[in-house]
């Protein structure tokens, strides 16, 4: 199946955690997803923070986090594959990869 | 960087260079830096923390810990007043600290190889290395 996603950058931010049990966790953030999903918030924040006076209202700043999240986040995707954090301890190992 | 907006406005001001001449360098200073250095390989800053037991690495590069500096100057805003005027009163004025020129140091290569190197023996877990460094 052909992907829909541009091959190119990166779709998939992937948290391992393995414990000394059998246990086992792989949360897949599928970023594409998510940049559309923080777009589209930034979209309906814009238009609410045109209509506010304050300069320096709490919705201002909530919109400038969103901004920043969302350029973080087109920058993990520009990256390529990546290996981010890798943490190791006899309890648990977690690992934050970029695919 | 700032400060670098205002000297720009200033030379425009003070009639030494032109309001075109003033747009394009600020243009130039808005630009997206690349974090790479000559040879063309991605700077990346390092946490190494190498124990007996624990083994931690963490690998940012540098353009994601530029981006990610804006959260920083974002979270300034919410530390509470008291908090704020304590800091004042010791001296500490948040508002100067620029997380832009600190990571154009580092891009430039004036702060560069190890910023952290500790080496300690913990009872518990054994000797512990722990290094920050951008390479």
């Amino acid at each position: 199946m052909k992907c829909m996603w541009n091959k190119r950058r990166n779709f998939l931010l992937l948290i391992r955690i393995r414990t000394t049990g059998r246990m086992r966790l792989a949360f897949p953030l599928l970023l594409p997803v998510l940049e559309e999903t923080l777009e589209e918030a930034g979209d309906w924040m814009g238009i609410w923070v045109k209509l506010i006076p304050k300069p320096k209202s709490p919705l201002i700043l909530a919109d400038l986090f969103l901004q920043s999240c969302l350029e973080l986040l087109r920058e993990f995707r520009k990256l390529g594959s990546w290996h981010l954090i890798k943490i190791d301890t006899p309890e648990a190992r977690v690992y934050i990869d970029l695919k | 960087m700032n400060q670098e907006r205002l000297k720009i406005l200033q030379l425009i001001e003070e009639g030494k260079v032109t309001a075109s001449e003033g747009l394009e360098l600020l243009q130039a200073l808005e630009a997206p830096r690349e974090s790479k250095p000559a040879d063309g390989r991605e700077r990346v800053f390092r946490v190494k923390v190498d124990g007996d037991k624990t083994k931690v690495n963490v690998n940012i590069p540098l353009r994601l810990v530029r981006v990610a500096s804006k959260f920083a100057t974002l979270g300034m805003n919410f530390i509470p007043e008291q908090a704020r005027t304590e800091l004042d009163n010791r001296g500490i004025d948040l508002s100067q600290f620029d997380f832009d020129e600190l990571i154009d140091l580092i891009d430039q290569g004036l702060v560069d190889g190890k910023l952290v190197d500790v080496n300690v023996e913990d009872p518990n877990e054994g000797r512990i290395t722990v290094e920050v460094y951008v390479e």
